[in-house]
Formats: structure tokens, C-alpha cells, sequence
């Protein structure tokens, strides 16, 4: 194009100089045609001009679906007003005449829409085709499902692969933890001993105020733990975890029954060839209402003797 | 009875069907709401991007909600019943709702289309809401391998 212009310039004839003249303006109109013709957006209808500003969706464009769904032959793209992202262009569909109603909200979808949906469903959503991949891996989607999902701790942070990688390996934690006490209720001795990484610096606190270290004398003392004949059944509350590349901590309360006081339990995890390997295992009694708790329980945890807990003052 | 509690508006559908609908309910959507504040009504206010059948159906919506003599678990009861529509209905009307700008509306809506959702496949997802499929094989591959953690 700009040769053409250049080409005008240079020129001294007149007649050289009207041909160059016809050409660029024919180059001009040729680009305009074309432009139109690949964008394919019809005007919008008229609606109240206060809708650009307020909707939490700002997308004028409904209904577009219903006039299509009377027959137009036309199918717009995404024509929403404010045009983000507007280079979502055609899609023609064989079934029904008119975009799906998906496609219509997809520019304009934002963490509100998308905050209704679990974790499962926005990972299917992706999974339906590009343009739902983009609107469903939307990073701000994902924080706010962390912070409704896990805590609204950690605000500040910006993950290194984004908040849905980080869900993702927050949830694996979580899964992961959830095991753990999955385990202690089986009284499972092998399965604990796969739980814990096989070094000499794991360390295990037990509520008893005894300690281990060295996955050996940690696999000892559970196995003395589990040696005790009652079954328990843990409720997990207040998960709170931080997860790093290969090196997670979680801290929770357990409870055990209704005369067990509640536990704080803290568990550092480290990530090796694949999965995630308990490292530390901290677990205190929780002093209620002071006086009258006797923490120093002669037995580990994982019995549930209510003579031999903390009573819960009324 | 202050008289703005008896001020009607007309709201025309985009097939030119009109409805009358107390100024006191219709103001649950911040659309007309703000039409009205900003003195931009004509009479009847066109809705061109809502069809009379939803249109209709907002209203139902909208007029139970705006009754201060129902209590909020009858508005609840009301809402389990109103959302038993075919799914292309309920999307009409989040499409509607969305232009009308009505968060109760929308959010009752979206919460059970949410749950919808929660049963459904890939596939079911992509029929029930008209979503083609775009992807090339190996492409596919790649947005399902970003996402088995979810399904374990």
C-alpha cells in the first residue's frame, strides 16, 4: 500500500499519476470489502443505552439466539458490543440455526458467571472446545474457586503456573492429607509406611508429647499406636495448606468424639517421583476453657477413651 | 398508598407483545430500573432481545419476588418450581435475565443450571449448550490431559 502511495509521489505524468490514484483507491475499497466480509457482525439491535455499563455480563446480544431460531439464515459470530476478545468470529452450527447461547455470554463471561460451577464442571467446560478453554482457564475464575473451595487466605499470592494449577495441586493435597487420617482409622501399618518418605529425617509428634525420628522409629511408634483396639474416626476441620514445586504444609483440627477435645495437627509433605510423601506429623491437644483438661494423655491419640481424654467443659 | 406504588410500566416484547407490570416489581431488573431513574421511558419500554414467552416468565419471576407478603422460604418454594423448565428454557431466560440485568433472576438460574452441570459429561455438556467442537485430535488431547487431577 504504501508503495502505491509512494508510487503517487514519485510520479511526475498525470496520467501515471490517475492510474496510481485508481489503484490505491481500488486497493482501499478491495481491503474495506474484505475486512467486512471476514468479520461478519451485524449491527446491534437498539436496546437501552444504559445496558453497555451495567450488566455483570454486559452482553447486549441476547435474544439474538430466538430471532435466529426463527429461521434467519444468518449466523452471527459473537457480536457482543464492547467486543472483547471479538475475534471469536463464526460458528456455524448444524443443528439449531443461530450460535449457541454459551458462545453468546463467552467474551463477556466473567468470574461471576463462571463462580457458580465446581471444579469438576469448569475443568469439562475447558474440555468442550477452544473458546471454552479460554473463558474456563480464566486465572481469576480459579482464585475465586480457591477462596471459596480452600481459604481466603493467600490472597496476595500469584502462583507460578496460575490459580488453576494451584488449585489443582492444592486439592491433590488436600486428597492427600485426607488419607492420611483414611489410614490411621484402618490401623493399616503398610499402608503408613508408604505414606512417610523412607529418609532419616521425617520426624513424628505424637499428642502424647512423644516424639520420632527417622522413618524406622516413626514406623515403630505408629505401629505401637495401632496396636491399641479402638477404632476412631476423624472429622477434619480448618485445612489450611500451602503447596510449593515439591514441598506442601497443612495444618487442620481433628476431632474425635464428642468427649475427645479437638487436635491441632500440622503435616509437611514433600513431593517425590510423582507424589507426595509425609515428611512431619505434629499433632497437640487443644486446651479448652482452661482448668479441668488434663492434656497429659498417657496413651497416643488414637484411642478413644473418653476417661482418658480431654473433657470438654460445659 | 403512595402513588408510585400503583405506577405501571408497559414492557413490550421484541414480538411486540406488551405486558403491564408494576413500576414497584419491574425495578428488580437494574435495566429498566435505571430507565426509569433516568427518565428514558417511552411508553411501552421495547425489550428487543426478549421474546414474550420469557418475557412472560420473568414477570411471573419478578412479581412473586417483589411480594413483601411472602415469606423467603415461599419465595424459595416458588423458585424450586419455576426452575422446572427444559434446559433451552432455562438458558432463554439466563440470556434474558442477563440483559435485564436481574441478579436474582440470573442467580437462581445459575445455580441450578450449575447443578445440571455437575452430573453431565463432556459430551452432554457440549449438546446442552450448542458448543461445537473445535478441537483438532491432538488438540482434544491436550485440553483433556489439563485436567484428569479433577475426575480421580
Amino acid at each position: 500500500m504504501e508503495i502505491i502511495i509512494c508510487g503517487i509521489f514519485l510520479t511526475s505524468s498525470d496520467l501515471s499519476f490517475f492510474i496510481a490514484l485508481a489503484t490505491t483507491l481500488f486497493c482501499f475499497i478491495f481491503l474495506a470489502v474484505f475486512i467486512l466480509r471476514s468479520s461478519k457482525k451485524p449491527k446491534l439491535p437498539s436496546s437501552p443505552s444504559e445496558l453497555e455499563n451495567l450488566k455483570p455480563f454486559d452482553c447486549a446480544c441476547a435474544g439474538e439466539k430466538s430471532r435466529n431460531r426463527s429461521g434467519e439464515e444468518m449466523t452471527p459470530g459473537l457480536n457482543c458490543g464492547n467486543g472483547g476478545g471479538g475475534e471469536i468470529g463464526e460458528i456455524i452450527v448444524e443443528r439449531h440455526t443461530g450460535a449457541s447461547m454459551m458462545e453468546q455470554l463467552v467474551p463477556e463471561i466473567t468470574t461471576h458467571a463462571l463462580s457458580y460451577l465446581d471444579y469438576p464442571s469448569l475443568c469439562r467446560l475447558s474440555m468442550t472446545n477452544s473458546h471454552m478453554r479460554k473463558a474456563a482457564n480464566d486465572d481469576n475464575a480459579w482464585k475465586a474457586l480457591y477462596h471459596k473451595d480452600f481459604t481466603l487466605e493467600q490472597d496476595s499470592l500469584t502462583p507460578v503456573n496460575g490459580w488453576k494449577a494451584y488449585y489443582a495441586a492444592t486439592r491433590a493435597i488436600v486428597n492427600t492429607n485426607v488419607e492420611f487420617f483414611r489410614i490411621i482409622t484402618e490401623r493399616s501399618l503398610p499402608a503408613m509406611g508408604q505414606f512417610w518418605l523412607n529418609v532419616d529425617y521425617v520426624k513424628c509428634f505424637h499428642a502424647t508429647g512423644e516424639s520420632f525420628t527417622g522413618y524406622n522409629a516413626v514406623m515403630e511408634s505408629w505401629q505401637l499406636a495401632f496396636s491399641w483396639e479402638n477404632v476412631v474416626d476423624f472429622q477434619i476441620r480448618d485445612v489450611r495448606a500451602r503447596v510449593l514445586t515439591d514441598m506442601a504444609w497443612v495444618t487442620m483440627k481433628a476431632y474425635l468424639d464428642m468427649e475427645t477435645g479437638p487436635f491441632n495437627v500440622t503435616n509437611v509433605y514433600e513431593f517425590h517421583s510423582g507424589r507426595w510423601y509425609m515428611v512431619h506429623h505434629h499433632s497437640s491437644a487443644m486446651l479448652i476453657h482452661g482448668g479441668g483438661c488434663d492434656t497429659r494423655i498417657s496413651r497416643p491419640i488414637y484411642s478413644a477413651n473418653s476417661y482418658d481424654s480431654c473433657k470438654i467443659s460445659q | 398508598m403512595s402513588s408510585s406504588e400503583e405506577r405501571k410500566l408497559i414492557l413490550k416484547s421484541s414480538d411486540n407483545e406488551e405486558f403491564v407490570v408494576k413500576e414497584s416489581s419491574a425495578v428488580q431488573c437494574l435495566t429498566i430500573k435505571n430507565l426509569v431513574e433516568d427518565r428514558c421511558v417511552s411508553d411501552p419500554i421495547p425489550l428487543a432481545n426478549v421474546d414474550s414467552k420469557i418475557l412472560a416468565l420473568v414477570i411471573e419471576f419478578m412479581e412473586k419476588h417483589a411480594e413483601t407478603t411472602l415469606s423467603n422460604s415461599e419465595k424459595k418454594e416458588f423458585d424450586v418450581e419455576f426452575v422446572k423448565k427444559p434446559f433451552d428454557d432455562l438458558l432463554e431466560l439466563i440470556l434474558a435475565a442477563n440483559y435485564l440485568d436481574f441478579r436474582e433472576l440470573m442467580d437462581v438460574l445459575c445455580n441450578t443450571c450449575a447443578k445440571q452441570m455437575e452430573n453431565w459429561s463432556v459430551e452432554e455438556v457440549r449438546e446442552k449448550f450448542n458448543i461445537q467442537n473445535d478441537y483438532t485430535v491432538e488438540e482434544e488431547k491436550a485440553a483433556r490431559a489439563e485436567n484428569p487431577w479433577a475426575f480421580e
